[in-house]
């Protein structure tokens, strides 16, 4: 865990799902590539959409949209699946997964400073999967707690459940426009 | 190297020979009277000392030293072999590895534990020294004695003659033999000639064997013990003479043709040993030749086996996956460009491929046995902490098994024998009163099927209670009380959780976790594990196992654009299935084969593939436990070598799949698990019927 505290405030990887600006720790990505052919297992749920053959290696891809609960990833020539190492278990050797995502940005460095912790109301986030906000030019990224999200079991979604259905997309608009 | 590669090899050394330490003990405590397994005991021990002393485990060392005396007397016959000190040498051996094992990290053991084991180890020889000899002599003196003895003494009515012939083989030189001990060792035995003089040094190995004769007034393993290092990688044979003649006329009458001291250097004639004529009146003892055929026989497997860390061989097998799968890839190529001179060096490389394959994968196989052996103890110990009689039967030791397997199976394994001693094997009075032999029997045994391996634990104890097990599923959900349920059916219900049909918890086992954990690993290992028993008379656990886990031989299929490989072990045959014959059996899923129904599932509709099915489908035979199904596909592509990748962590509760593997494109093919396929096939339709 130390080491991933260190690397909080160093360099992300920032990427999109429709309209909202995400970041994870690009020490947990290993590769990015172009959508290979899935080959999907049957009888699972919609959001693990498949295998695919990283050369040689079975590795699940998770449509991360749907993960989220938001909206299925929509295939462009923009998407692209993520490859990450998850620790899915403590003590467990961390695993290797794809993230389809709508686009991935930018390498990123925030700044500690220019991270915030989520705050406890206003946001209507759920916080479980969050690790905070990051502030980048003009933007507020939501800064995933990948391991967290992919290790659970369901639909990680995002909004907090407690707080009605408010989309994390107006949200996000309405931290913008407080700024 | 650096030490701690040193401490590894110690230590690896050290377990393997507290195995071989811990069978011997348990087969002497069938056949007390057997010499040979005292002496494997003892050797093991001596070993264990040596090369503790050597690495500077000084704890190990003092402590094996005393085990050790006490094991000198008992080969000497001073202290019989008793199940109190077969006892006593077995949790010496746990303390050993308890040492081990702290020496690498682990827990302290208890010293009090070690100095109690001692001190019971010597109540027990003195107090058998007491009926013998009066008086206990303490083991240092009597050694001394027996020095004195054999060199002071000139009375050569109690001397011993032996002719050695030894003959160092390259081994003994390459492990570092030092042969000059060996003959210093000798000389100080007694009166010694050397008769012949033979290798010295690897450079001299083409001499003939050393012959020596020994008179000394110890018994034939004081002789024995000096080659105790050499044994293994040297022809050795002692000779007793006869007694009654000097040291002299012996010699004179062995050795007409040579009676060179040892310090001479002339070469002596070079003579096989055939041809030195035998003496008139010697005879063998039964000892010499068992000694000389061990020797053999050691010298043997030395040879024809290295040491090789596991994980190597794991990125071999990983390499070879590789490599067979991009060998399809090649095959996929040439047949598509049509070129003829392509195709047959394709072939080759793919008979070579399937042939390596085999090979590594026979590598990792490993006869079941070790763990046999591991059971034995279990089985004893447990059976004397329960009050009961329990016999071990164990069939099959040399079936070979992959060796992940092997290690995943110790731990069901355990549970299931645990289970067979404190619930199956009644105590020895109900079994007299039931009209059985007071000694149960648990037979353990592993065969060979086609591409599966078979453990069965059957026990002939008091068996299982249908009836109890059916309450107790009620009593916990499991069941509602309606059903009608076969036998099997009910002891299938044993793996459930928390069914335990122990009226009492005991801490051996009894709290009904358990049978399903056992359950799961086996089915980890892509096996299955299947109860049957007949009330009052016993309980049968048979498990069945893939023999390996890394690459299967497939029938590949497809259905719309999804590949699935089909285990061809299990595939029987296959038929074409057109309308008419679903519109003959009006849309019931089942199907005419020689005047049988089998019952199939659609693999478009189980897995819910969309897309129309094409009007000429393929229906794939395989065979389950006792019953045929068969899978209803588009189309048979044809045989596949699967490599077997896992499916990982995110698809670890996929239905009816037990993997995946890479096909010759590229692309990702599942591999059905047809066995859960099935069930779950006739879950739903139990399911969609009520």
């Amino acid at each position: 865990m130390d080491i991933q505290d260190e690397n909080i405030g160093s360099q992300y990887l920032s990427f999109t799902l429709r309209d909202e600006d995400f970041a994870v720790e690009i020490f947990k990505v290993r590769e990015v590539l172009d959508v290979a052919t899935l080959t999907r297992i049957p009888r699972m749920p919609e959001y693990l959409c498949g295998v695919i053959n990283l050369r040689g290696n079975v590795v699940p891809v998770v449509d991360l949209g749907l993960k989220l609960g938001m909206e299925p990833v929509v295939k462009t020539i923009n998407t692209c699946i993520m490859i990450m190492e998850i620790a899915v278990e403590i003590d467990a050797e961390p695993v290797l997964m794809g993230v389809l995502t709508d686009a991935v940005q930018a390498v990123l460095d925030l700044d500690p400073a220019n991270i915030e912790t989520v705050p406890s109301m206003g946001t209507n986030l759920n916080t479980d999967f969050i690790k905070g906000m990051g502030r980048h030019d003009d933007k507020f990224l939501i800064l995933l707690d990948i391991d967290k999200i992919l290790a659970s079991e369901g639909e990680a979604t995002l909004r907090d459940a407690t707080l009605g259905a408010v989309s994390p997309e107006i949200v996000a608009t309405e931290e913008h426009q407080a700024e | 190297m650096a030490e701690t590669d040193f401490f590894a090899v110690f230590q690896e050394e050290a377990m393997e020979l507290l195995e071989d330490l811990e069978g011997a003990l348990l087969e002497l405590e069938e056949s007390p009277g057997d010499l040979k397994l005292v002496g494997k005991v003892f050797r093991s021990m001596h070993t264990i000392k040596g090369s503790a002393a050597m690495f500077g485990f000084d704890r190990i060392a003092d402590f094996t030293h005393h085990v050790e005396t006490v094991l000198d007397r008992v080969r000497d016959g001073a202290v019989p072999v008793s199940s109190e000190l077969i006892s006593l040498v077995l949790e010496s051996r746990d303390f050993i590895k308890m040492l081990l094992d702290a020496a690498s990290g682990g827990d302290e053991p208890d010293t009090e534990r070690g100095n109690s084991i001692i001190n019971e180890l010597a109540l027990l020889t003195s107090g058998e020294g007491e009926t013998k000899d009066a008086e206990p002599v303490p083991e240092e003196e009597a050694e001394a004695e027996k020095k004195t003895v054999s060199t002071d003494s000139e009375d050569t009515a109690s001397l011993q003659h032996y002719l050695i012939d030894f003959c160092p083989q390259p081994a003994f030189f390459e492990e570092g033999g030092d042969i000059e001990q060996i003959l210093k060792d000798i000389d100080a035995l007694g009166e010694v000639t050397f008769l012949r003089e033979g290798p010295r040094n690897k450079e001299s190995l083409d001499r003939p064997d050393w012959k020596i004769l020994v008179s000394a007034a110890g018994d034939f393993n004081v002789i024995r013990d000096v080659f105790i290092f050499a044994e293994s990688s040297s022809k050795l044979e002692i000779e007793e003479q006869e007694s009654g003649k000097s040291h002299q006329q012996i010699a004179q009458e062995i050795g007409a043709s040579d009676t060179g001291k040892a310090d001479g250097k002339e070469t002596p004639p070079v003579q096989t040993a055939k041809e030195i004529p035998p003496t008139p009146k010697s005879k063998k003892t039964q000892a010499p030749e068992k000694t000389s055929k061990r020797a053999e026989f050691q010298k043997l497997k030395s040879a024809e086996s290295i040491r090789v860390a596991a994980d190597k061989l794991d990125s071999l097998i990983n390499l070879v996956g590789e490599l067979v799968v991009t060998q399809a890839r090649l095959t996929d190529v040439a047949t598509v460009s049509q070129q003829v001179e392509f195709m047959e060096p394709v072939e080759q490389i793919e008979h070579l491929t399937a042939e390596l394959r085999d090979l590594v994968l026979n590598i990792r196989m490993l006869p079941i046995g070790t763990t046999f052996t591991r059971f034995k103890r279990l089985v004893r110990d447990l059976s004397a902490e329960l009050g009961k009689e329990v016999e071990m039967v164990t069939e099959g030791e040399d079936t070979e098994l992959d060796k992940t397997v092997i290690e995943q199976l110790n731990d069901p394994l355990i549970h299931l024998i645990r289970n067979s001693i404190d619930h199956g094997i009644e105590k020895p009075d109900i079994r007299n009163k039931s009209g059985k032999d007071s000694t149960g029997t648990l037979r353990l045994s592993a065969t060979h099927t086609g591409a599966n391996v078979v453990i069965s634990i059957i026990d002939d104890g008091k068996g299982l209670d249908a009836e109890s097990i059916r309450k107790k599923s009620i009593e916990k959900g499991i069941l509602k009380g309606d059903e009608e349920l076969s036998k099997q059916e009910i002891f299938d219900l044993i793996f459930a959780a928390g069914v335990s049909t122990a009226k009492e918890v005991s801490s051996v086992s009894g709290r009904g976790v358990g049978m399903d954990v056992v359950k799961s690993a086996i089915e980890k290992l892509r096996g299955s594990v299947h109860v049957d028993s007949e009330k009052g008379s016993g309980t049968t656990v048979t498990i069945t196992l893939p023999l390996t886990l890394a690459i299967i031989d497939g029938l590949l299929v497809r259905t719309r654009d999804t590949h699935f490989v089909l285990p061809l072990s299990e595939v029987e045959e296959c038929f074409e299935l057109t309308g008419k014959d679903i519109a003959r059996f009006k849309e019931r899923r089942v199907f005419e084969v020689r005047e049988h129904l089998i019952p199939y599932v659609r693999l478009r509709d189980f897995f819910a593939i969309p897309g129309k099915k094409p009007e000429r489908e393929q229906m794939v035979v395989v065979r389950l436990r006792n019953e045929q199904i068969g899978l209803v596909v588009d189309d048979v592509i044809g045989g596949h070598q699967t490599v077997i990748k896992s499916l990982g962590w995110v698809y670890r509760n996929a239905t009816g799949l037990s993997g995946s593997t890479i096909l010759g494109n590229g692309e990702v093919a599942l591999i059905i698990d047809t066995q859960a396929l099935a069930k779950s096939a006739q879950l739903e339709e139990t399911e969609s019927c009520t």
